[in-house]
């Protein structure tokens, strides 16, 4: 009769729930179940701890959208459900143990209303509904009790190792106990003491606290949470804003922080024409206004291999060309690579006999200060050293070399006259915003624009730039004598300082 | 290819939406990379008529921004003697994939409605629109009646 019952009972449950929620096993005629109650969070649902910063205490949160699961281990006895209850534990690894006690009491509770049924479901039912609501939590967990174990034990741990080796004594039972919450004075040990008794009454059989050990609470729910939701993002369906197919996360690139996704090949897509574009320093989110950034881990796992190398070594060369021995002509229709003498400031192209200071590639101005040279030195030192010791000494130098038959960057490519910052055009118009400080420049010239009307400087009829707003090929057939590089444009040419 | 697909799904949209400011979308079978519309403003003076521009999209798209041209001539300080325009958000180093064709419009459409003087094309247009409204409205009326393309009935 009961192991009718009890069979049909475990069958009903198979069907509602999922293998992960309910699963058993029998041995000999006893049915052995584990359930796995997954908490359902509100939006918005936080860890808090405090965190000593120096001298103040700060509040920390930390958002979450999954809890590890709270495991009920069930075993059924022979005359369940006529005469005696399921026999079960409680296991937690973020609940504190007085919650867990309620919950127990809770379940017992339930089979006393409802003594001779069955109360697998009646159970499984009240923890995955309630179980956040009977024990009052809304949308945070306070996990400061939780590190303060963490830590204690650790620091126990360590400590009973030691003395263990000399007085095997020092167990959790009830005489030690006593010896040291007698013989200390310390604060920290009175938590010891209340950690000790919490775990003498852990000794009620229903209840495990999982939250003791050597692994870091926080680490680790935020771990779990992390996990957990990469696997749902991999299930879940999200529609590409660039080619408008509806794909599974697993076949999609998440932005971070603005969480803004695109399908993999359209990222990937979007990286390929950077590159093509020599714009590889920022690679923004591709939504209208958004300035989340690729990380180059993602740019890694987009491209292929080869593709990556391309990548990063312009990458590197964009941020190389700021320190090399070598540098370029920065004619714009030259761009012959000139080698630095040591200790020199300025340089001579060997092709165009182009004079200039190799800082800020204008015309070499002598013993007047030079803007770009402060920041040079700034960044130098340490990021050689840093480019150093990602790619190794002899790769720098093969980087360098390579990047001389690179020539996207020079012709796509300016400073920013106020912050150096490298601008990237394709095409579009010649007054140019810098995308960091948003200053207006003139890309023939890169003279800084008037703030208040940038496209003066191509109305003027004494600016260098009359009538020069859009780029040549905009313009019409027999307006400029388009090749020939006349006296003019060689006078253009001397205003120039070009970013390379 | 992805260009094509994502197009004519915009196209679609665009036309099932029914904008009142841009319309009789004309698109050649064969080329869905071109896309002639009439530009439709609802703010004087230009609400007098309406302008035939020409969106082209590079094959790359959308990884490249679209090109806008107006084919009707209008007296606006943002758009030059040759239909060209400066719009932020298709230039190159603004340009998001992620933008639609709506969006683009629609900036389009709001610079049309209301000039920006701080950033002329055209001088002279900008000057007369801050020294004197009046004038430039009266010869921007004129000039749209003038020149511009007869506005939808409905
Ligand atoms: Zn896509
Ligand atoms: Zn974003
Ligand atoms: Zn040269
Ligand atoms: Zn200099
Ligand atoms: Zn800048
Ligand atoms: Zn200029």
């Amino acid at each position: 009769m009961d192991s009718e019952k009890q069979k049909d009972e475990v069958t009903a449950l198979e069907s509602i729930y999922t293998d992960e929620e309910f699963s058993y096993f029998k041995e000999g005629n006893v049915h052995k179940i584990t359930v796995k109650i997954f908490p359902i969070l509100p939006q918005n649902f936080c860890l808090t701890y405090k965190h000593c910063n120096g001298t103040t205490l700060e509040e920390k949160k930390i958002f979450i959208s999954n809890l590890p699961p709270v495991i009920l281990s069930i075993i059924l006895p022979l005359d369940y459900p006529s005469v005696s209850p399921p026999i079960y534990t409680l296991r937690s690894s973020w609940l504190r143990y007085q919650a867990m006690l309620k919950l127990c009491n809770e379940l017992n509770r339930l089979w006393n209303m409802n003594k001779g049924q069955e109360i697998l479901f009646t159970w499984m039912n009240f923890l995955q509904n309630d179980l956040l609501e009977f024990l009052n939590i809304k949308d945070t967990i306070d996990i400061d009790q939780a590190l303060a174990y963490y830590r204690i034990s650790k620091s126990n741990f360590e400590r009973d190792s030691q003395i263990c080796t000399t007085n095997n004594s020092l167990n959790c039972n009830s005489n030690n106990n006593h010896n040291v919450a007698g013989s200390s004075k310390e604060p920290q040990k009175k938590m010891i003491r209340n950690m000790r008794r919490t775990r003498h009454k852990a000794l009620d059989t229903r209840v495990i606290c999982d939250i003791i050990g050597n692994k870091n609470p926080l680490q680790m729910l935020i771990d779990y949470n992390e996990m957990k939701s990469q696997a749902q993002f991999m299930k879940d369906l999200f529609k590409c804003n660039i080619c408008f197919a509806d794909k599974l996360g697993q076949y999609c690139t998440k932005f971070i922080p603005c969480s803004h996704v695109f399908c993999k090949e359209c990222t990937a897509n979007y990286v390929r024409t950077k590159i093509g574009d020599g714009s590889v320093q920022n690679i923004l989110c591709p939504e209208e206004k958004c300035e989340s950034e690729l990380h180059l881990s993602q740019v890694k796992e987009l491209l292929l291999p080869e593709e990556f190398y391309k990548f990063d070594s312009m990458l590197l060369s964009s941020t190389l060309d700021m320190m090399t021995d070598i540098i370029y002509c920065p004619r714009r229709n030259c761009q012959y690579p000139v080698s630095k003498e040591e200790d020199e400031k300025m340089a001579t192209c060997p092709m165009c006999r182009y004079v200039f200071c190799i800082y800020c590639k204008m015309v070499y101005h002598g013993i007047e200060p030079c803007k770009m040279k402060i920041v040079v030195k700034d960044a130098s030192v340490e990021e050689i050293e840093e480019l150093k010791r990602r790619y190794g000494e002899k790769q720098v130098q093969l980087m360098i070399e390579n990047s001389r038959s690179e020539d996207w960057i020079y012709s796509h490519s300016q400073m920013c006259p106020k912050c150096y910052t490298a601008i990237e055009k394709a095409d579009g118009c010649n007054k140019m915003t810098c995308w960091k400080c948003g200053t207006y420049f003139c890309w023939n010239c890169l003279q800084k624009l008037d703030k208040n009307d940038p496209y003066m400087h191509f109305r003027n009829p004494s600016s260098r730039c009359f009538e020069k707003l859009w780029p040549r090929e905009y313009e019409d057939e027999g307006d400029v004598d388009n090749e020939a590089i006349g006296e003019q444009d060689l006078a253009n040419n001397y205003f120039r300082l070009f970013y390379v | 290819m992805a260009a094509t697909r994502r197009l004519q799904k915009e196209l679609g949209d665009i036309r099932q939406s029914g904008m009142k400011s841009f319309r009789d979308i004309h698109v050649d079978e064969t080329n869905i990379l071109t896309w002639q519309g009439l530009i439709v403003p609802d703010s004087p003076p230009y609400n007098k008529g309406a302008f035939k521009i020409e969106i082209n999209f590079p094959a790359e798209y959308p990884f490249k921004p679209p090109k806008i041209n107006f084919k009707t001539k209008i007296y606006h300080p943002n758009i030059d003697e040759k239909g060209q325009v400066c719009l932020p958000i298709i230039s190159a180093e603004n340009w998001k994939p992620a933008t639609k064709t709506d969006q683009v419009i629609q900036a389009l459409v709001a610079l049309v409605n209301e000039p920006e003087p701080e950033h002329p094309l055209r001088a002279d247009l900008a000057e007369e629109f801050l020294r004197d409204r009046k004038k430039f409205s009266k010869n921007a009326e004129e000039y749209t009646k003038k020149h511009s393309e007869k506005r939808p009935a409905d």
